[in-house]
C-alpha cells in the first residue's frame, strides 16, 4: 500500500492575544492512495488546521506532514494535489473559464489539453454554460463547484477537500459524490473532511475521525460499522397476550397502549421475535436496525452517545 | 508562472475600484498644471520660462507615482490574503516567495504604465506646444523617479503586514513627515541639530537631490553623478525593503478568516 497523505505527529498551538489553542495534539494517520478517506470530527476538532498545515498555509510547531511522500513544506509536495478550501472565494471578475485556465497553467497542466478538460469538467459538474460568466454573478452552490472545478482542473493525483458538498443542493450532491467514486476508479486519492456522514458512509473505503485535536479512529469503513453492535427494535400490535408471553421469555418488551416493542440485540433473536409474531398473532408496524450507523459510531467516539438515535 | 501571477495581479487590479479613482483624481489634479504651460506658450511664445512651467506638471506626476506605489504596496497580496483568493493560489505547486515576486511584477506593471502614460502625455503636449530640447539626463531623471517609487512600494509592501490599509498609510506618511523634518533640521544653525536632520533625511528615505526639477527641465546641470548617487541611493532602499517583505511573507501563516 503506497501512501497519499501522511501525518507524523503534528502538533500545532494558536496564540491570540496571550491565549493558547492547542488544535493539534500530536496528529498521526496515514491516507492509503486510491481511497477515499472522511476526515470526521466536531466543530473545531481541528480538521481545517490538519490541512492547511499539509498544503503549508501555516506550520506545525512539532512532526511533520507529507503528500506522495514529499515533505508539505517543499512545493513539490502540492505538484499532484487539487485543493478546495472551507471558505472559499474566488476572483469575481474573471469568466469561469478564464479562471479554470489560469489555475490549469498555475498546476502545469498541458496548454493543449485544457480547453476540453475545462468543458468536460463543467459538463459533469452541470454547469456546461457557466465558463462564459463571471465568477460574481454565480450563486453559492456553482462557486463551490466552480472551485472543485479549480481543484480538479489539472488531473492531480490527490485531492484534498474541506467540506466540498456544504452549500450544495441534493442534486449537485449526488453528482458530486458519482464523481469522487469516479476518480477513485481511475486510481486517485480523496481526502475530504464533511459533517454530513451519510455521504461518507455511502462513498467512503475508510475514515479518520478526531475530536480536540486527537485521532480517535482511522479504520476501514466496514471495520468501525462491524465493530458496532447493531441491535433491532420492533414494533407491532399483538394479538392477545401469548405472543408476549412467548417474547418476554427470551427478550424484552415494551407495551404503550396497545403497541408493543421488543429489542433484540442481535440477528438471530430479531429473526426469533419476527417469527413468534408472525405465528402467535401480530401486526408488524415497522423494524428498526439502530446503532449500527456512522452517526452512532461518531457520537459514540466523541462522547456523545446521549445525543445517539438508540436513546 | 511568475508572469502568469504577474499577468492576473495586473487584471485584478484593473477591474478594482480604488484604480478609477486613482485615475480621476490624477486628471483632476493634472488639468492646472498642464494649463499653465499652455497658458505661457499663447503668451509669450518661445520664452525661456516655458521649460519652467513644466515643473508642476512633473511635479504632480512625482507625488501621484508615490502615491501609487504606496497604494500597489499595501494591495500587493493583502487583498487576495482578504478576500480569501489567496489560498487557491498557495494551494499550488509555487513556492511563497514566486507568489509574491509574482504579485510585485504585476504591481510593478501598474507603476509603469502610470509613468507611461504620464511621459506620453508630456510628450504630447510638449510636441504640440513647444520645440524645446528634451534634456539628456532626462531618462536618467525619470530612472531616478522610479526607483523612489521603488522605495516607496516596498514600504507599502512591508507595512502591509500589519493588516490595517490605514495604519500602513498612516506609517509612510510619517516618513514624508520624518523627510520635512529632516529638512528643517538640516538648516537650523547648530551642528548636532543638523546631525539630527541628517539621519532623520536618511531614515526617511529621501536623499538631497542636488538638482532641483526646473533645472533638470532647462539641462542647467553640470555632472550627472548626483542622479546617480539618488538611483543607489534609492535601490539600495528598495532591495532591503523589498528583501524584509519577502522574508516576512515566506514566515506568514495563511489563515482563513470568516467574514
Ligand atoms: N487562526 C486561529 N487562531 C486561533 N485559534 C484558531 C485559529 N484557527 C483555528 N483555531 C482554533 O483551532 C481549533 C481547530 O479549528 P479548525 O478550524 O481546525 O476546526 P475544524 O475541525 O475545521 O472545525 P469545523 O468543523 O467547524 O470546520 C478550534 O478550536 C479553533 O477555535
Ligand atoms: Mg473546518
Amino acid at each position: 500500500m503506497t501512501v497519499a497523505i501522511r501525518f507524523d505527529n503534528v502538533r500545532k498551538t494558536y496564540r491570540e492575544r496571550g491565549n493558547r489553542k492547542e488544535a493539534l495534539k500530536g496528529l498521526s494517520f496515514e491516507v492509503p492512495s486510491g481511497e477515499i478517506v472522511g476526515f470526521l470530527g466536531p466543530n473545531g476538532a481541528g480538521k481545517t488546521t490538519a490541512m492547511h498545515i499539509l498544503l503549508d498555509f501555516i506550520q506545525a510547531n512539532e512532526g511533520r506532514a507529507e503528500i506522495l511522500g514529499i515533505d508539505s513544506r517543499d512545493p513539490r509536495s502540492r505538484e499532484q494535489v487539487g485543493f478546495l478550501p472551507e471558505i472559499f472565494n474566488f476572483d469575481g471578475f474573471l469568466k469561469g473559464e478564464e479562471f479554470l485556465r489560469l489555475f490549469a497553467r498555475l498546476g502545469g497542466a498541458k496548454q493543449s489539453q485544457v480547453t476540453g478538460r475545462i468543458a468536460e469538467l463543467l459538463e459533469i459538474l452541470d454547469m456546461p454554460t457557466a465558463g462564459g460568466i463571471k465568477i460574481r454573478n454565480y450563486s453559492k452552490g456553482m462557486t463551490q463547484k466552480i472551485g472543485l472545478a479549480q481543484a480538479l482542473i489539472a488531473d492531480p493525483q490527490v485531492l484534498i477537500l474541506d467540506e466540498p458538498t456544504s452549500g450544495m443542493d441534493p442534486i449537485a450532491k449526488a453528482r458530486i459524490k458519482q464523481l469522487l467514486q469516479k476518480l477513485r476508479s481511475q486510481g486517485k486519492t480523496v481526502f475530504l473532511s464533511t459533517h454530513i456522514l451519510s455521504d461518507i458512509e455511502d462513498i467512503a473505503d475508510r475514515v479518520a475521525i478526531i475530536n480536540n485535536g486527537e485521532l480517535l479512529a482511522v479504520e476501514k469503513l466496514g471495520v468501525l460499522l462491524n465493530s458496532e453492535q447493531s441491535s433491532y427494535r420492533i414494533a407491532f400490535q399483538p394479538h392477545g397476550a401469548e405472543v408476549i408471553a412467548l417474547l418476554q421469555a427470551r427478550l424484552s418488551v415494551s407495551i404503550e397502549g396497545d403497541i408493543a416493542t421488543v429489542t433484540s440485540q442481535n440477528r438471530a433473536d430479531k429473526d426469533f421475535a419476527l417469527e413468534t409474531i408472525l405465528r402467535h398473532g401480530g401486526d408488524i408496524i415497522g423494524v428498526k436496525q439502530t446503532g449500527a450507523s456512522l452517526l452512532n459510531k461518531f457520537l459514540k467516539l466523541v462522547e456523545h452517545e446521549e445525543l445517539s438515535d438508540d436513546k | 508562472m511568475i508572469n502568469e501571477l504577474a499577468l492576473h495581479r495586473l487584471s485584478k487590479l484593473r477591474s478594482s475600484k480604488i484604480i478609477w479613482v486613482f485615475i480621476g483624481a490624477c486628471v483632476f489634479l493634472a488639468l492646472p498644471t498642464i494649463l499653465p504651460i499652455i497658458f505661457v506658450d499663447q503668451m509669450a511664445p518661445g520664452s525661456v520660462g516655458a521649460e519652467s512651467a513644466a515643473a508642476p506638471f512633473f511635479m504632480l506626476v512625482n507625488f501621484m507615482g508615490h502615491i501609487a506605489a504606496l497604494i500597489l504596496g499595501i494591495t500587493t497580496w493583502r487583498i487576495d490574503y482578504r478576500d480569501g483568493t489567496l489560498l487557491t493560489f498557495a494551494a499550488r505547486p509555487i513556492a511563497r516567495i514566486e507568489l509574491l515576486v509574482g504579485k510585485i511584477i504585476g504591481s510593478l506593471y501598474g507603476l509603469l504604465i502610470y509613468l507611461f502614460i504620464a511621459v506620453a502625455l508630456y510628450a504630447v503636449i510638449h510636441l504640440v506646444f513647444f520645440r524645446f530640447a528634451i534634456p539628456g539626463v532626462a531618462p536618467l531623471y525619470l530612472l531616478q523617479l522610479l526607483t523612489a517609487w521603488l522605495s516607496t512600494f516596498g514600504l507599502g509592501l512591508l507595512f502591509s503586514n500589519f493588516g490595517n490599509p490605514l495604519l500602513a498609510t498612516f506609517l509612510a506618511a510619517l516618513y514624508w513627515f520624518l523627510s520635512i523634518m529632516g529638512n528643517i533640521f538640516q538648516q537650523l544653525p547648530f551642528q548636532t541639530l543638523q546631525v539630527i536632520g541628517d539621519v532623520l533625511k536618511f531614515l526617511s528615505i529621501d536623499n538631497n537631490r542636488t538638482y532641483s526639477l526646473d533645472a533638470i527641465l532647462k539641462s542647467d546641470i553640470s555632472s550627472v553623478s548626483p542622479i546617480l548617487s539618488g538611483i543607489g541611493y534609492y535601490f539600495a532602499w528598495s532591495v532591503l525593503l523589498l528583501s524584509l517583505s519577502i522574508l516576512l511573507f515566506n514566515k506568514r501563516e495563511f489563515i482563513n478568516k470568516r467574514s
